[in-house]
């Protein structure tokens, strides 16, 4: 129990956690891993689908549960801590939030597929694409690197340049023109892969928002997709931590439980400094999101980078403690590990968030 | 329901306070103060004097005793309310309260632990700043292991005969009384043995010694105590349970130690520092993306610094206790300090290695200063050692 939440985002956080250990438990985790190109969470997500989970953030008119991002946090976290795949990541907040911004009946519609969990919904972001007018719509061309969850999603929405200005589209599975092609990464828990679109055609309703419109929404989502982020690694953070210290209790060297040896000590509670900080950070960044506070852009970057630097701080130290078995696939730290490190590197990576921060500090500090 | 407040998005109730407090520190403040404008005192007389009279305005602004019950001539202020307080003085970077030891955790003591008639004694004289007070309890050979500590005090009729030394005594040569953990039985496990006495420092065979700071002040002393008489009626609570009048004192004065403030304000001292040319240059520091790197890192850690402070006292309205959230909070700001103020001159170039010897009250303070005077930091009120053996035992319940 979590005196920092309200009884309903512990409920709901317990429900994730109920759900996941029972459909997709660290043994399935870590067996999947072995065969990342083909990881199925068809199960779970199933039941995620069953509790509403794919609705959070969607409002109430089209059936979702209008939830903020500060009662969404803790499930991302969950789902971090447990390294089960990005489904719910990428289609109930990513996506949502993008759909969200997008004024018109297709936005809507999209929204209430996604809320009832029949419609998985990825986006795939970036300047890799180009968009043209047509005669009867637009084509598009170009070729996104790494979309997450793209192989499984029903939908795609896609950022195009569009007469020199950003657009959002809407691309389904089966368009013509559109391939995807599963890339292997660091992480083996997740499922990444190419988006390619050669001489792709849509009709004028494909496209969802334009210009400053669409730029402001993309923005936006960035910010949530940093803040997921934030909660995939801080979630790892706690649960490396946890498998560390419970490892730290029971073994035994030169008569003693290793636990007791302050170099061990020291380093777990250093881990669990940075990891209760990054917490608080996180849930501060969470509720200056949904209260859409001046200091948001600020503090969701200053929380994108400290749970991004404890999510591999953590891991690393799990491995570190676990000694010899911490190299071996026994053990998920090594998941722990590569998840978060990929974290670290993903859109609006820890480096760029900390560059953003550093081109501010001026402009914040001297006035 | 838990949450983090923020000037951004605080109850309206917590703004006005926050209000209430920054129009009481504009008006009361010395014209000038924090710039080239403002004239500090220039002898330690001075200083003390000035001190003196700002304790007595925080005394008529009601602003004394901010967390003590009402009945104790205090505001009976929430956690929120003192913390916000706090964040406001040192936002401005006003005066010490050169009573804090009394008001931060001497007074709290007192009302927690103290007779009928040592509240009516000793508390009104801490709110007013009549009576300053420092706290006896750390000796040469008890410092991280306070237990071991060896002052002797020996019954003998209606008082109590004492002898030995205290050291690290934060201004004793300024303070009326003593909050003194003494030995009253040498026959029992060493921490069942300690009492705690009232002492007041004109006590004869009572003599305080400066020590000599690597920051360049002499606020903390040496303390000898040769035959000093203490009456009977100066223990704190019961004779052999000084134990607990520690816990309860360190306990207080934890909750006054974070520097979640203080990070925030040496980084926008640093970024405007950073934004300065360097010295005969015309280039800035700020100019260097490495540079804007390295403070983009220390944003971060003081931004935690503050999220967490925050979130943990949200955390005591529910559960009533703050847990070992200070210890932790105190544990990474100390260090945060050292590592903005290592940056400062690393970054700076020479310009963070010139400066005024020693801070004048209300001036700019030398970046050189501020690197030395933080190796205090991680070692006083708890070392970051210590600090890590106690989260690791008590929070993640580690072996010992």
């Amino acid at each position: 129990m979590s005196v920092d939440l309200t009884t309903e985002q512990q409920l709901l956080k317990d429900a994730v956690r109920d759900v996941v250990r029972e459909v997709m438990p660290i043994e399935a985790v870590m067996r999947q891993a072995e065969q990342p190109l083909t990881i199925d969470d068809d199960a779970l997500w199933l039941k995620m689908s069953e509790l509403g989970l794919p609705g959070v953030l969607a409002p109430e008119t089209v059936g979702g549960a209008g939830l903020g991002l500060v009662d969404v946090s803790p499930l991302l976290e969950e789902i971090g801590s447990a390294l089960v795949p990005a489904g719910f990541a990428v289609t109930a907040v990513i996506s949502a939030s993008l759909l969200l911004r997008c004024a018109g009946e297709r936005a809507g519609s999209l929204l209430g597929a996604l809320a009832s969990g029949k419609q998985r919904i990825a986006l795939a972001a970036g300047n890799a694409v180009t968009a043209r007018r047509t005669e009867r719509g637009y084509v598009l061309e170009g070729s996104v690197p790494l979309v997450a969850e793209g192989r499984v999603a029903d939908t795609i929405l896609l950022q195009a340049e569009l007469a020199g200005a950003p657009a959002v589209f809407v691309v389904g599975k089966s368009d013509l023109g559109l391939v995807i092609e599963p890339v292997l990464t660091m992480d083996p828990t997740r499922r990444f892969d190419r988006v390619i679109l050669t001489n792709l055609n849509l009709g004028e309703q494909a496209l969802l928002a334009a210009d400053l419109a669409a730029g402001a929404a993309l923005q936006n989502v960035k910010e949530a997709a940093m803040l997921a982020t934030a909660c995939d690694s801080l979630g790892i953070a706690s649960a490396a931590l946890t498998l560390a210290v419970e490892y730290a209790k029971v073994r035994e060297q030169f008569g003693s439980k290793i636990g007791s040896f302050q170099g061990i000590k020291h380093l777990l509670a250093d881990t669990l400094v940075a990891t209760r900080n990054a917490q608080a950070a996180v849930r501060y960044a969470a509720m200056a999101w949904d209260a859409n506070a001046e200091d948001r852009h600020e503090a969701i970057l200053a929380a994108r980078v400290l749970a991004g630097r404890v999510g591999v701080q953590s891991s690393a130290n799990c491995i570190q403690v676990h000694g010899g078995i911490g190299f071996t696939k026994d053990l998920p730290a090594h998941l722990y590990l590569r998840r978060a490190k990929m974290n670290e590197v993903s859109e609006g990576s820890v480096r760029e968030s900390l560059q953003a921060i550093g081109d501010r500090l001026e402009q914040l500090h001297v006035s | 329901m838990v949450e983090i407040t923020s000037p951004s998005f605080e109850s309206a109730a917590h703004r006005e306070f926050r209000q209430e407090v920054r129009q009481w520190l504009a008006k009361n403040l010395p014209t000038g103060w924090g710039t080239a404008a403002f004239q500090p005192p220039r002898t330690e007389d001075g200083e003390h004097a000035f001190l003196l009279d700002w304790k007595r305005r925080l005394y008529a602004g009601g602003w004394a005793g901010l967390s003590w019950p009402k009945e104790y001539g205090g505001r009976g202020a929430t956690l929120m309310e003192q913390a916000i307080f706090f964040e406001e003085n040192v936002r401005v970077s006003a005066p010490a309260d050169i009573g804090t030891a009394g008001t931060g955790y001497v007074g709290p003591m007192i009302i927690d632990e103290g007779s009928e008639e040592q509240k009516k004694r000793y508390l009104k004289p801490i709110l007013t700043g009549e009576e300053i007070w420092c706290q006896g309890f750390s000796e040469p050979n008890a410092g991280s292991d306070l237990a071991s500590l060896r002052t002797r005090a020996v019954r003998d009729g209606d008082r109590f005969v004492v002898n030995g030394q205290k050291v690290w005594t934060s201004g004793a040569r300024r303070s009326q009384l003593m909050i003194l953990l003494a030995r009253t039985d040498t026959e029992v496990p060493k921490h069942k043995g300690i009492s705690g006495f009232i002492v007041s420092m004109d006590s004869p065979g009572l003599d305080v010694r400066s020590i000599s700071q690597i920051n360049g002040a002499s606020e903390f002393c040496e303390v000898f105590f040769d035959n000093v008489s203490v009456p009977a009626e100066n223990v704190v609570g019961r004779i052999n349970q000084g134990w607990q009048i520690a816990q309860s004192t360190l306990s207080h004065e934890r909750f006054t130690l974070t520097r979640a403030f203080e990070v925030q304000f040496l980084l926008k001292n640093l970024v405007q520092s950073a934004c300065q040319p360097y010295p005969g240059r015309t280039d800035r520091p700020i100019d260097d993306p490495s540079v804007r790197l390295q403070l983009a890192d220390l944003y971060c850690e003081a931004h935690a610094a503050r999220c967490a402070y925050y979130q943990s006292i949200n955390r005591h309205k529910v559960t009533g206790t703050l847990g070992y959230d200070m210890q932790m909070g105190k544990l990474h700001t100390s260090e945060l300090t050292k590592r903005i103020s290592d940056t400062a001159i690393s970054i700076l170039g020479t310009a963070g290695v010139m400066g005024e010897v020693a801070p004048r009250l209300g001036g700019e303070v030398a970046w050189y200063y501020q690197f030395v005077n933080t190796f205090r930091n991680t070692i006083a009120g708890g070392t970051s050692q210590v600090l890590r053996n106690v989260l690791g035992d008590r929070v993640l319940e580690l072996p010992r």
